[in-house]
């Protein structure tokens, strides 16, 4: 079990960089979505005080 | 479609299936390509970092010709809505130009030896995230959202300038870079094994360029028409 994860997660030595390089993909879409969700709260609350 | 009130209808029915379709394509794409795809022969797992570079790329890219095309639109024809959209695409481009940017310097250290060289291709990409930044904050710049609208449509325009030099980096500068994975004149010279998966991410990152776009520009439209009767009556009530 131990040395499947291990395998999935360092690949043949090189996989850090492949997984490195996935978690930056997900985070910077998440961080537009995030934002993007956020600034439409704004926005509603912004109406509704007008 | 370039009526705010009608696109903003429109929207809240297609965004949900957008969503849903970009994560069941980047999920099969990504399982696919990080864990069932043979490994190269030459470089190893590290290719594997392709399945995120490469459909960054392509998108980074796209999306200012995208961009290039709704200041077109809002140049000759003025319409509402398309300056909406270059100002909502803008930092989606610039976040896949910098995925592009980080993904290809991480490749870069075990195949290259070095995160960084000052190569044709990657200096056209910095330019191009430089130029993504230069259009946000053209538009921050000015308060008046028509004249913000026109600024940002010609900069995108003259800024088209710098896609056929990324392009053809390759090809007309000796560089470290491989030559570019999709062409339109040739078949791919990857196994199809690895290919597949790669196009089932290109389509997957379409699809949440799409949606990005979608919620971005859905908070533009009330953004900017939250004085209408329309937009009152869907959130006042």
């Amino acid at each position: 079990m131990l040395e499947n994860f291990n395998n999935l997660l360092y690949m043949d030595g090189n996989g850090l960089f492949v997984w490195f390089c996935m978690a930056f993909f997900v985070l910077v879409v998440s961080l537009n979505i995030l934002y993007a969700i956020k600034k439409k709260r704004q926005l509603i609350k912004l109406i509704r005080s007008l | 479609m370039g009526s705010p009130p009608l696109f903003y209808r429109w929207s809240s029915k297609i965004m949900p299936w957008l969503g849903i379709l970009a994560i069941i394509f980047l999920s099969i794409g990504l399982f696919w390509g990080l864990l069932i795809a043979p490994t190269d022969y030459k470089q190893g797992d590290v290719y594997r970092i392709l399945y995120v570079h490469v459909p960054s790329a392509i998108l980074g890219q796209s999306i200012f010709m995208f961009m290039a095309a709704c200041g077109l639109i809002n140049v000759v024809w003025r319409a509402k809505i398309s300056g909406m959209m270059l100002k909502s695409a803008a930092p989606i481009g610039m976040s896949f130009t910098l995925i592009a940017l980080v993904t290809g310097s991480v490749w870069g250290k075990p195949t290259w030896g070095t995160w960084w060289v000052w190569d044709a291709r990657l200096t056209s990409t910095l330019i191009l995230f430089f130029i993504y930044a230069a259009l946000i904050g053209l538009y921050s710049s000015i308060d008046d959202k028509t004249k913000a609208d026109r600024a940002v449509s010609i900069l995108s325009i003259v800024g088209l300038a710098i896609i056929p030099v990324i392009k053809k980096s390759v090809d007309w500068w000796q560089t470290l870079h491989q030559p570019s994975t999709f062409t339109l004149t040739s078949s791919p010279s990857m196994s199809p094994d690895m290919y597949q998966p790669l196009l089932l991410c290109v389509i997957g990152f379409y699809l949440i360029f799409a949606f990005t776009l979608t919620l971005n520009l859905r908070n533009e439209v009330i953004d900017r028409e939250r004085s209408k009767n329309w937009v009152k009556q869907i959130f006042v009530n």
